[in-house]
C-alpha cells in the first residue's frame, strides 16, 4: 500500500516539477489515472497531445505571465511572496527528517512538498504521524486554493482534471492515513 | 478491515508492485550535514541603515575579523520585510534567524567603503583650480588654513572663516534685510540625512550665524512634489497610496518597481496589491519595469500630467462621480462626522477681486473665519456641518465663488478631447482611467513623484494630480491616500518623553541667523529694497514658497554675487556640477577664485565638483558613521533607524564631518561646542557625545513612559542599536477602517496664499487652483526650439543612485555603458541601429555629448532618454597628481553619457536651468534635442 501511495505521490509531483513527456502520458498515466478514478471517481478525458500539455504547463509553472500559479505555499499563505516563513518551516521538516532536496528550486514548491509525502510513504520504518504532520501543517493548509488556481489557469482538460484529483486524493490519502493511526493504536 | 483501506487496496492494485518513477526521487539523505542552514559562516552582526539612495532600508552587516564580508537587510525594518515576515521589536537580537530584502545598491555598499577610490588623506589644491595637482596636507593645517586664511595658493590673500563671520556689518548697508555678513559663508549639502542634517544646521545657522544653510540637493530631486504637496495639506508634503489595501493606484511619472523610495517595499507592497487583483497605471513616456507590471500604461507626452489629471476631473465632474458629501463638510468636525479624517474647503467662497476666501467680517457676519452658503445664503464655516458646493454670489458688493465653482470653471476651460490632445493620447484613455479610478471606493489613489514636478509647471502639476485624489475623499483611509505615515520617534526632542529637547534648548549663546539666503528661498521680493527701487522683474528669481531650497541657484548666484557677493562654500557630499541639469555651467564660477575664494569639499571620492575646490577633505562612508534616519509614508508603522559605525574606519585619516566642524568651532570659540557644549558640563566634544542625545530621545520616545527596555539611558541606547533602530510592530498599521498614524484635518482645493502671491520676475499672481501650464522660461515666455525635434528625458536604473555609484565595481558590472534609448521608427528615419555613436545636443548646448544608441519600442517615438548615473569624466575616470605621484585612472568609470550637461538652460537667465518659479524644482524633462549618427 505504502508503495502505491508514493507512486501517486510521485505522479502529481512529478507533473508540477517537470514538462511532462511521451513516457509520462502513456505509460504512467493510464496506471495511475485509472486507480485514481477507481478511488475517487474522477474522470479523465486526455484531449490534448503530449505537446499541448507541455505548453500549458510552461504556462502555468514556468513563465511568469499571468497564468503563472507561483506554486509556492508561502505565496498562498505568507502575504503573497515567495521565500515566506512557510518556506522556512517546510525546508526545516525535510532537515528534520534527514535529508534534503535535489532540485533548486525553493522547499516549498507543491512539486516538492508532494515528493516529500512520497519519500515519507516510502521510508521503512512507518512514521504515519509524520506524514499527518506534514499534510496538516503544510500541504492540506494550501492544496485546495493551489488546485482552485490550476483549474482556473490551466487551459488543457488534463491540469484541471488533475486539480480536482489532487485535491480529492489528499483528502482521501488523509483519512487514510487517520484510519491505519488508529488500526496501529489498537493493534498496540 | 475499515472502508477506506479496503477501497484503496483494490482501486491500486496495479500501482502497488514497483516504484513507477524511481528517477524522478527529489530527496537525498543530508544526515551529517551541519544543521547551520545555508550560511555556515559565523560572523558578528551589526544592524544600521544604507545610504545607497534615500530609502533608508535597514541593513544587517556580517562582520569577520573586522571586515565587513556581507550585507543583508535588516528584518526588523519595515522597508526590508512585509508583514509576518518582520521580527517583533522586542525579539531578542540572538534570537533572530531571518534575514530582510536588500537590492543590489544596498548589498553593494560593501564595495564603496572598502573601494580604493576613496580619498584618504585631506588634500590642498597644489596647482590652479582644476589642474588636478594636490598635495597631502594635515588636519590642523586643513582646519588652521580654513579658519584663519591668509596666502593660501600663493594667489594672494584669502579670507578665512573667522573674518568672514561678521554678524554685526550688514553685507550691503543699503539693502539690510540682506543680514549680515557671515552671510558670506555658503553650506551647500547634496545628501542630507536626519542626524548630519540637524548638525549641520546648528554648526552653519546657530553658531556661525548664516543664513546660507544646507541648501540640499532636493530641488534637483522633486521639491515641487513636497512644495505642491504643502499647498495641500497642512504641514505635511509627502503621500503615498496604502498600497497594500488599495484595488486602484495611478502612478504619474515614477516607476515604484526601480525608482522612488523605498523602492525595495514599494514593489513587494505592490506585488501583494497585484496577487490580490489590484490594477496599476503607470502615466510615463517610457516603458519602465513598473510598466511592464502595470494593468495600463499611458506614455503622456512630458510635463503634459496637470492636463491628463485636469481630463479625468472633467469626467468626473460631468459624470457625477465625484464625493459630493465630503466636498461639501465644511470643518473637520463635520468630516468626522460623515467618517472622515479630514475635510476640504471645497465650499469657501473666493473674493474674485483679492484671490483670498471671503472673511466672514467682510460679509458682515460678525467675527469668525470663512464663509460659505447654504441654500443661497452666506453664512460662517463652522457654524454649518453642510454647505453648497456650486455657488456664485456678490455679498457685500463683494463678488465671489466657491472653491468649488472655481475648480469647475477650471476644468470645464477644455474638453476632454482638449486636454487629451495636450497629452497626445486618445480622450477614451481618459476616460477609461477616470473610470477606474472612481470605481474602487476610496480604495484608489492618484500618486506621483518626480515625473510631473521635475518640469516648469511642477508645482501646479503636483496639485493638480493630489486634488484628484480629494474629489473621491480617500485620504487617511485604508487602502486609500496616505499623507502622514508611520512617522518617527523625535530625535531633536522637545516632546514629553523625551530627555534632550535639542531643537529650544542645549545650544547655550545661540545665535540667530538673519537677512536673505543667497538662493531666496521662502523669501518674499516684495519686501526686499530692489524691489521699491526696481519693481518687477527682480534680477534673479525669488521663491517665497520654496520651503526646501533652491540648489540650481545657488552658484549662478555666487557669480551673479547676487543678492551679495560669497567669499567661502562648503560642499557636502555634494557634485553640482555632474548632478544638476546644466551644472557644467557652473565650472567657470568654481573655477573663479575672485566670485569664490575659498571652498572646501567633505567628499569619500573625486567627484565633478570637488576636483575643482581648494580642499577636499576625507569624510567617513556611511558604514563608518551616524545618522538618524526617517522612511517614507509608505510605511505605516513609526520608525527610527539608526545608523552606526559597524566596522573601524578603513582609513585612519578621514574624519567625521561632525568632528571636523566641531574641532573648526572650537579653534574659533563658536557658541555650542566643547566641554560645556550643550551646558555646564554637558560637553559636546564628539560626533558620538551628538549622536547619544539623538539616540536617547528616539530610546525613551515622544511620550511619558514609552521608553524601551533597559536600565539606564546607556542600555536602552544599546537596546535599539542592536536592532538598527525603533519600529513600531506591524500590528499597527490600521486602526479600524483608517491607518493608524492618519492625517487629520484640512486639504486645500484652493490655496489663497498662492493665488494671492506674486512672482517676482513677471510679477503675474499665481494660481490657486489645479491648473495645466505649457514649459515656460522665468520670464513666462514659452520655451520652444523648433530646430530640435526630439524630446530629452532621464530615468533612473534600479541598480545606480544619481551620480554617486560610478565607481562601485560591482554595480558598474551590471550595466558597463550606458545608452541613448530611442524609438525605432526615430531611429529608422536617422539610420540609427543599436550601438551606434551618436552625438545628442539641444540649443544651448550645440556642441552636445556623444555616446552609443539603443533603438527600442520601450519608449513613446519623438521621446530620447538618457539614464542617470554614467557619462562620468572624474570619478576615477581621470587620473590625478597627489604630492606629485600620478594615481591610476580606472577604466571602467566614465564610460557612456550624461543627459545633464544639454539641459536647456532658461533663455532669460542664460547661466541656470529651466526651473519651478513656484516650488524651485529644477527642469530635467523639458529640453529638446537633436540626435545624429556620427
Amino acid at each position: 500500500m505504502e508503495q502505491a501511495r508514493a507512486n501517486i505521490y510521485r505522479f502529481f509531483s512529478t507533473i508540477f516539477l517537470d514538462p511532462p513527456d511521451e513516457h509520462l502520458i502513456s505509460t504512467v498515466f493510464p496506471y495511475v489515472s485509472s486507480a485514481l478514478q477507481e478511488l475517487l471517481g474522477v474522470h479523465f478525458s486526455l484531449l490534448e497531445n503530449v505537446a499541448e500539455i507541455r505548453e500549458d504547463y510552461t504556462n502555468l509553472f514556468v513563465l511568469t505571465t499571468n497564468k503563472y500559479l507561483k506554486p509556492y505555499e508561502s505565496v498562498y499563505l505568507d502575504e503573497g511572496l515567495v521565500r515566506g516563513l512557510s518556506t522556512i518551516r517546510v525546508q526545516n521538516a525535510y532537515s528534520a527528517a534527514g535529508v534534503k532536496p535535489v532540485l533548486s528550486d525553493l522547499p516549498d514548491h507543491m512539486g516538492l512538498e508532494l515528493d516529500f509525502m512520497a519519500y515519507l510513504c516510502e521510508e521503512k520504518e512507518q512514521n504515519l504521524d509524520l506524514q499527518k504532520q506534514f499534510l496538516d501543517n503544510h500541504i492540506r493548509l494550501w492544496v485546495n486554493d493551489f488546485c482552485a488556481r490550476l483549474a482556473e489557469k490551466s487551459d488543457t482538460s488534463f491540469y484541471r482534471e488533475i486539480s480536482s484529483a489532487l485535491r480529492l486524493f489528499i483528502e482521501y490519502d488523509y483519512n487514510l492515513i487517520r484510519e491505519l493511526q488508529r488500526a496501529e493504536t489498537i493493534i498496540a | 478491515m475499515n472502508i477506506t483501506r479496503r477501497k484503496f487496496l483494490k482501486g491500486t492494485a496495479a500501482l502497488a508492485g514497483a516504484a513507477l518513477l524511481s528517477d524522478k526521487i527529489r530527496f537525498v539523505s543530508s544526515l551529517g550535514e551541519s544543521a547551520q542552514g545555508p550560511d555556515p559562516i559565523v560572523a558578528d552582526i551589526k544592524r544600521s541603515v544604507c545610504l545607497m539612495c534615500h530609502s533608508a532600508c535597514g541593513i544587517q552587516c556580517k562582520i569577520k575579523d573586522g571586515v565587513l564580508i556581507k550585507i543583508d537587510g535588516n528584518p526588523y525594518h519595515p522597508n526590508c520585510a512585509e508583514g509576518k515576515m518582520r521580527v517583533l521589536f522586542e525579539t531578542n537580537p540572538k534570537n533572530v534567524t531571518q534575514l530582510g530584502n536588500i537590492c543590489a545598491k544596498g548589498q553593494a555598499g560593501i564595495k564603496e567603503v572598502y573601494n580604493p577610490l576613496r580619498i584618504k588623506h585631506p588634500l590642498k589644491r597644489d596647482g590652479p583650480r582644476g589642474s588636478g595637482k594636490w598635495k597631502v596636507i594635515t588636519w590642523e593645517q586643513a582646519i588652521q588654513e580654513i579658519v584663519e586664511g591668509g596666502d593660501l595658493f600663493g594667489e594672494g590673500q584669502v579670507e578665512g572663516l573667522r573674518t568672514i563671520r561678521d554678524l554685526s556689518t550688514p553685507v550691503n548697508p543699503d539693502a539690510p534685510e540682506l543680514g549680515p555678513k557671515a552671510n558670506q559663508f555658503v553650506m551647500m549639502i547634496g545628501r542630507a540625512e536626519h542626524g548630519r542634517k540637524e548638525f549641520t544646521d546648528r554648526w552653519v545657522r546657530d553658531a556661525y550665524g548664516s543664513i546660507n544653510y544646507r541648501n540640499d540637493h532636493t530641488s534637483i530631486c522633486e521639491t515641487s512634489h513636497h512644495v505642491g504637496l504643502d499647498l495641500c495639506f497642512k504641514g505635511k508634503h509627502h503621500i503615498k497610496p496604502d498600497i497594500v489595501n488599495a484595488e486602484y493606484i495611478i502612478f504619474f511619472g515614477t516607476s515604484p518597481y526601480e525608482a522612488n523610495f523605498p523602492m525595495q517595499a514599494l514593489y513587494r507592497k505592490l506585488n501583494i496589491f497585484r496577487e490580490r487583483g489590484g490594477k496599476m497605471v503607470i502615466i510615463d513616456p517610457r516603458f519602465s519595469n513598473s510598466a511592464a507590471k502595470a494593468d495600463t500604461w499611458v506614455p503622456i507626452l512630458p510635463g503634459s500630467d496637470a492636463a491628463f489629471a485636469l481630463g479625468m476631473m472633467r469626467w468626473i465632474l460631468d459624470n457625477n462621480k465625484h464625493d459630493k458629501t465630503y466636498l461639501e463638510n465644511t470643518t473637520e468636525a463635520a468630516g468626522n462626522a460623515d467618517g472622515h479624517k479630514t475635510y476640504t474647503n471645497a465650499s469657501y467662497l473666493v473674493r474674485l477681486d483679492t484671490k483670498k476666501f471671503l472673511r466672514t467680517e467682510d460679509a458682515g457676519l460678525g467675527e469668525g473665519e470663512y464663509v460659505v452658503v447654504v441654500d443661497g445664503v452666506p453664512t460662517a464655516h463652522d457654524t454649518v456641518d453642510r454647505a453648497d458646493l456650486d455657488a456664485t454670489l456678490t455679498v457685500n458688493g463683494i463678488s465671489c465663488k466657491t472653491g468649488f465653482s472655481l475648480l469647475r470653471e477650471r476644468v470645464n476651460e477644455r474638453t476632454l478631447s482638449e486636454y487629451a490632445k495636450i497629452c497626445g493620447i486618445e480622450p477614451a484613455v481618459i476616460e477609461n482611467v477616470a473610470k477606474g479610478f472612481t470605481s474602487h471606493g476610496r480604495k484608489a489613489t492618484a500618486d506621483f513623484y518626480r515625473g510631473p514636478v521635475q518640469h516648469t509647471n511642477g508645482t501646479y502639476a503636483a496639485r493638480t494630480i493630489a486634488i484628484l485624489n480629494f474629489l473621491i475623499g480617500n485620504i487617511s483611509w485604508k487602502g486609500g491616500c496616505e499623507a502622514h505615515g508611520g512617522s518617527h520617534w523625535h530625535e531633536m526632542g522637545g516632546k514629553a518623553g523625551n530627555p534632550h529637547d535639542l531643537k529650544k534648548s542645549l545650544h547655550p549663546g545661540k545665535v540667530k541667523a538673519t537677512g536673505i539666503p543667497i538662493d531666496r528661498h521662502r523669501a518674499k521680493y516684495e519686501d526686499s529694497t530692489e524691489f521699491k527701487k526696481n519693481g518687477y522683474p527682480a534680477k534673479r528669481p525669488w521663491f517665497p514658497f520654496a520651503y526646501n531650497f533652491n540648489w540650481q541657484e545657488v552658484i549662478p548666484s555666487i557669480d551673479a554675487e547676487y543678492p551679495y557677493p560669497t567669499k567661502a562654500l562648503f560642499i557636502l557630499m555634494a557634485n553640482p556640477v555632474y548632478s544638476t541639469p546644466g551644472g557644467t555651467a557652473f565650472i567657470p564660477t568654481l573655477m573663479n577664485t575672485k566670485k569664490l575664494p575659498l571652498t572646501v569639499s567633505f567628499d569619500i571620492y573625486m567627484g565633478e565638483t570637488s576636483a575643482l575646490c581648494d580642499y577636499i577633505l576625507p569624510d567617513r562612508h556611511y558604514l563608518e558613521r551616524f545618522a538618524t534616519p526617517h522612511v517614507s509614508p509608505a510605511i505605516l508603522t513609526m520608525t527610527s533607524g539608526v545608523r552606526q559605525p559597524v566596522i573601524d574606519p578603513v582609513h585612519p585619516d578621514t574624519m567625521l564631518v561632525e568632528d571636523v566642524l566641531i574641532k573648526i568651532a572650537e579653534r574659533m570659540n563658536l557658541p555650542g561646542y566643547g566641554n560645556n557644549g550643550f551646558g555646564e558640563n554637558d560637553p559636546l566634544n564628539t560626533a558620538e557625545d551628538w549622536y547619544t542625545k539623538l539616540f536617547e530621545n528616539i530610546a525613551f520616545g515622544d511620550k511619558e513612559n514609552n521608553a524601551v527596555p533597559g536600565a539606564t539611558a546607556a542600555e536602552k541606547v544599546a537596546y535599539i542599536r542592536d536592532r538598527g533602530g525603533r519600529f513600531e510592530n506591524v500590528d499597527k498599521e490600521y486602526n479600524g477602517e483608517y491607518t493608524n498614524h492618519p492625517y487629520k484635518g484640512i486639504c486645500y482645493i484652493y490655496h489663497e496664499g498662492l493665488a494671492s502671491s506674486t512672482d517676482s520676475m513677471t510679477g503675474a499672481l499665481y494660481d490657486g487652483l489645479p491648473i495645466y501650464e505649457p514649459i515656460k522660461d522665468i520670464m513666462g515666455n514659452l520655451v520652444e526650439d523648433p530646430e530640435y525635434d526630439l524630446h530629452l528625458i532621464t530615468h533612473k536604473l534600479v541598480f545606480h543612485t544619481q551620480s554617486r555609484t560610478a565607481s562601485n565595481p560591482w554595480l558598474m558590472e551590471l550595466l558597463k555603458e550606458n545608452h541613448a534609448q530611442i524609438n525605432t521608427i526615430d531611429a529608422d528615419s536617422r539610420g540609427i541601429k543599436t550601438g551606434d555613436n551618436v552625438k545628442v545636443s539641444s540649443a544651448t548646448n550645440p556642441a552636445g555629448v556623444y555616446g552609443k544608441a539603443l533603438v527600442t519600442e520601450s519608449i513613446r517615438p519623438g521621446i530620447v532618454t538618457i539614464p542617470n548615473s554614467y557619462g562620468h569624466w572624474e570619478a576615477g575616470s581621470k587620473s590625478h597628481s597627489i604630492d606629485g605621484k600620478k594615481t591610476k585612472r580606472v577604466p571602467y568609470i566614465g564610460k557612456g553619457l550624461t543627459g545633464n550637461p544639454i539641459m536647456r538652460l532658461d533663455p532669460y537667465l542664460k547661466d541656470v536651468t529651466l526651473q519651478d518659479p513656484i516650488g524651485g524644482s529644477a527642469s530635467f524633462f523639458d529640453t529638446k534635442i537633436k540626435i545624429e549618427k556620427v
